[in-house]
């Protein structure tokens, strides 16, 4: 991403795809405990999705 | 992920396995950026197949039923994590296994696939999500070409190199 002050009028498409790319390596860079921690968070969150889709799915019943 | 680790290690210092390594999704994060997956394949080696072609994880599945861990389908829960243990059957995997990565985890280390042999692992067994993985592995700017290459032709996947290399725009 340009060092540029952000402006949200102005954003260059070739930009928000560096930034994304940017941003998983910033991530793949993490130590692999905190990775881990990030998955078992992720894992909590995924769980609970399900257990609200298959509430609101027995309720539609 | 820690017990699992501890037990994994135990198991081989017991010899209740022989050589192990970490594969698929957990191996993948490991180099990766971090996505949601439940489950952590350990890849076993030597495997026993009998005539009929059956491997058994009698042994492994005992031994962590005698520590209090039950297996749900074909994984066994360890803590949080379903384990699925694997047999290194197929060449490749048979070499992630030999030449798996040391890796420091809290306060101890496992093994894992290296990331050359995590991306041919990941062309042979070829689903989409496998293929999405080996693209995101490539654009991490860690792999070794000339060893991923190696790998490949080893292990006979030059085919489906080839044709993966024409579809994701790939040097060959």
């Amino acid at each position: 991403m340009s060092s540029e002050p952000f402006d949200p009028d102005k954003i260059r498409i070739a930009d928000i795809f560096r930034a994304k790319e940017q941003r998983r390596k910033e991530l793949a860079k993490l130590p692999f405990e905190k990775k881990i921690e990030i998955v078992k968070r992720l894992q909590t969150l995924a769980s609970k999705i399900q257990r609200v889709k298959k509430r609101c799915a027995e309720e539609a019943k | 992920m820690e017990k699992v680790i501890e037990l994994l290690n135990r198991m081989q210092a017991e010899g209740v396995i022989e050589n192990f390594a970490i594969g698929g999704g957990i191996a993948a994060i490991y180099y990766l950026e971090p996505y949601n997956t439940d489950d952590i394949d350990v890849f076993i080696s030597p495997v026993v197949v009998s005539q009929g072609g059956l491997v058994s994880f009698g042994r492994i599945y005992t031994y962590l039923q005698d520590l209090g861990y039950h297996a749900e389908r074909e994984y066994i829960r360890i803590e949080d994590w379903l384990v699925q243990f694997l047999p290194a059957a197929e060449p490749v995997q048979e070499e992630a296994v030999a030449q798996a990565k040391r890796v420091k985890f809290a306060e101890g280390h496992t093994l894992i696939f290296s990331l050359e042999h995590l991306a041919a692992e990941l062309l042979r067994s070829g689903r989409p999500k496998d293929h999405s993985r080996v693209v995101a592995l490539l654009e991490s700017d860690q792999m070794e070409m000339k060893v991923f290459r190696d790998i490949i032709r080893r292990n006979d996947l030059d085919e489906k190199w080839r044709a993966f290399a024409s579809r994701f725009d790939q040097e060959v």
